[in-house]
């Protein structure tokens, strides 16, 4: 059998996501079955210009040269995944999305010149076609594996459909909005990091992204929410951190407010 | 006018490239660039409340993300006047400790040995030199290990807080660290012999910069007995063909990093460390950047020390995991942290709502940009037309790895 042909390319990030994948334990086995194209990180013999079976890609699209550099890995992939906040919503540097970029400009470089043209940070699918996303900053180790696991053996991988409060509740931790009063984001937020945050008495911060399902509770988490004093604009203000580009972030924030009318 | 351009190390803080231009057969001018693409950091935190703002600046690096939480919490935490227990520093210090280790074993054993050994890369090195590589691995998963302990997750943790920790570690957690800390240092020891060999390249720094405690400080110390706060003798400039800054101390090129640190803070090293230092003093005063590689591997043996004595310390002690009470008024505090690889600042002013209305944010690969950008200088103008081009270029790389710019894992280039 001919082995499976996988790129990791990095637009604007931290680098964390490929890091986490690189120093996991069980990625030397799953090579096995792989040929790496293009991994800088992993493998100095890397090439961009290679045709790929998996595509995976980390970081905002942040620059010229980054939109050009997609829609080459689009063409040479026949999947693709977007991988990390960054990739899927834009990441933490798009929360200014709706600012003018040469007034931050300006604030950081003041009248110093650059010769480099930036634009703000957009997620891939802005520019390219996205089969797969991997949420999170970063995704949990977990999911990559899966992901990659099940494109391996010729099967598609499945969306998680329901919220961090879920796992929560399996790990029997105390309810950090309920019982703390703090705007903690699971209810919000797409699972599969197991709770992390709240699991450390941490309230969540949204970094998977909006869950893309309504379930069943959003009237009496309305309810809760309002009872804390936790007004609309300030859940959507935090949920904006990781998710500015979601096309979908309002429309949920809307629809759990009014049902808890 | 000829230019060498060196594409894409493709890490320093992101994207990096140097242009070498060569007039009438000489070296004239280098110019290091950073071309990864802004992200505002800074910006990004205006008029948002104080609390998920070390979550947020954990994000600008994967490899220091608890450097940049800590220096965050500590620059909140004196705008608002609050004083944390020795417990809640300790854990930060052992933190910090950790990141140390991560850092220093993939930069030294992947990245740096390859090139002492002669390889192209870690993997063809392991076939002959496969012990150290497995040394250095697991010295790198016990760092991620504390880091996943103190910090909340390997990468991107959100554990440490103004005012403390979410979670406080268990009992068998400390116990485990000091278990490790003392088992692995032998590998510390052998890494200090393995790069305590490496020639001398770079530039020498007019000046060092540290902060005044060893992982952490309430102001900056220089190597002509300064104490300061940065934005008294540290300056910052943009330059046309960089989106990072270039910084001087008082008008004149400094370094940041383990050597400097070493030098300027040797009586706070541990016994051991202390030791290993004063047999390679001499050798570290000649101060070329190269030597950065062997100050970092004498501090692999002070981090495995120090976080034994920590654990040892909590546990003696008992842990109260009790968090300080965070009152929010309006101030203006800075967080001076030493990142694996040198001081990093956090500067923000904070209003009476407890919202951030002003942040700076200096890392230590800006504050390094000068003595890199020399230190390449000084390189090419020794070697170039000695060298054939390709070792030229591997000179130059080798050169820039020294300062272990961010994960330097990409700085492996090469395109000519």
């Amino acid at each position: 059998m001919e082995k499976v042909r996988i790129g990791f390319y990095a637009l604007t990030s931290c680098y964390g996501c490929q890091l986490q994948f690189a120093m996991m334990d069980e990625i030397v086995q799953l090579l096995d079955k792989a040929n790496i194209e293009c991994w800088f990180m992993v493998d100095r013999d890397s090439d961009e210009e290679r045709e790929v079976d998996i595509a995976f890609i980390e970081g905002s699209v942040s620059t010229q040269e980054e939109i050009e550099l997609i829609k080459k890995i689009r063409e040479k992939a026949k999947i693709v995944i977007a991988v990390g906040s960054c990739a899927i919503h834009g990441g933490v540097q798009s929360w200014g999305k709706d600012k003018e970029l040469e007034e931050l400009w300006k604030t950081v470089y003041g009248d110093g010149r650059v010769k480099f043209e930036p634009k703000m940070a957009e997620p891939v699918e802005n520019y390219i076609k996205v089969d797969y996303k991997l949420y999170g900053c970063p995704p949990e180790k977990k999911d990559f594996l899966y992901a990659l696991g099940t494109f391996l053996i010729g099967s598609w991988p499945e969306d998680i459909d329901y919220p961090v409060c879920v796992e929560c509740r399996l790990n029997g931790n105390p309810c950090i909005l309920i019982e703390k009063g703090e705007p903690c984001l699971g209810p919000l937020t797409t699972a599969g990091c197991d709770a992390r945050c709240p699991s450390f008495n941490i309230a969540c911060i949204g970094c998977r992204g909006a869950v893309g399902y309504g379930v069943a509770w959003f009237d009496s988490l309305a309810r809760e929410f309002k009872k804390k004093g936790l007004t609309k604009e300030e859940i959507l203000e935090r949920m904006r951190i990781f998710n500015a580009h979601n096309p979908k972030l309002e429309e949920m924030i809307n629809k759990v407010f009014e049902e808890g009318e | 006018m000829v230019t060498i351009t060196i594409g894409e190390f493709t890490r320093v803080e992101g994207n990096g490239e140097a242009d070498i231009i060569i007039e009438n057969g000489e070296v004239k001018e280098v110019k290091l660039k950073i071309v990864e693409g802004p992200r505002f950091f800074e910006l990004l935190t205006l008029g948002r409340y104080y609390y998920d703002v070390p979550d947020l600046e954990a994000r600008i690096c994967a490899i220091c993300y608890l450097s940049h939480s800590v220096a965050s919490v500590l620059g909140i935490e004196r705008a608002f006047n609050v004083e944390v227990p020795r417990e809640v520093m300790l854990l930060r210090e052992l933190g910090l400790l950790g990141e140390f280790l991560e850092s220093h074993a993939l930069h030294l054993y992947l990245l740096v040995a390859p090139d002492v050994f002669g390889y192209p890369d870690a993997i063809k090195m392991a076939s002959k030199h496969g012990e150290l590589v497995k040394e250095g691995l697991s010295i790198k998963a016990f760092g991620n290990y504390i880091r996943e302990v103190i910090g909340g997750r390997e990468i991107h943790g959100i554990n440490v807080k103004p005012g403390g920790f979410g979670r406080y570690p268990t009992i068998e957690e400390l116990e485990k660290i000091e278990q490790n800390s003392e088992a692995l240092l032998r590998f510390a020891k052998r890494a200090v012999n393995v790069f305590a060999d490496l020639k001398f390249y770079g530039a020498k720094a007019e000046h060092f910069v540290a902060t005044n405690s060893y992982l952490y400080g309430d102001k900056l110390i220089a190597c002509d007995e300064e104490v300061f706060d940065y934005y008294e003798h540290i300056e910052e400039k943009t330059l046309p063909y960089s989106f990072a800054k270039q910084s001087k101390y008082k008008g004149d090129i400094f370094m940041v990093g383990a050597l400097p640190r070493v030098m300027l803070k040797s009586e706070q090293l541990t016994p051991l460390a202390k030791k290993l230092f004063e047999d390679h003093r001499e050798k570290l005063s000649q101060g070329y950047v190269s030597l950065n590689n062997l100050a970092q591997a004498i501090e692999l043996v002070y981090a495995l020390e120090k976080a034994k004595e920590i654990a040892r310390e909590l546990l003696d002690k008992g842990l109260s995991c009790e968090n300080v009470p965070v009152e929010v008024q309006e101030g203006e505090g800075i967080g001076y942290v030493e990142a694996p690889r040198g001081v990093l600042i956090h500067h923000y002013k904070i209003d009476s709502k407890g919202n951030i209305s002003y942040s700076n944010i200096i890392t230590p690969t800006a504050l390094n940009h000068a003595i890199m950008e020399l230190s390449l200088y000084e390189e090419a103008k020794k070697n170039y037309g000695s060298l054939d081009e390709k070792t030229f270029v591997q000179r130059l790389e080798e050169t820039v790895r020294a300062f272990d710019p961010c994960i330097s894992c990409s700085v492996h280039l090469v395109k000519l």
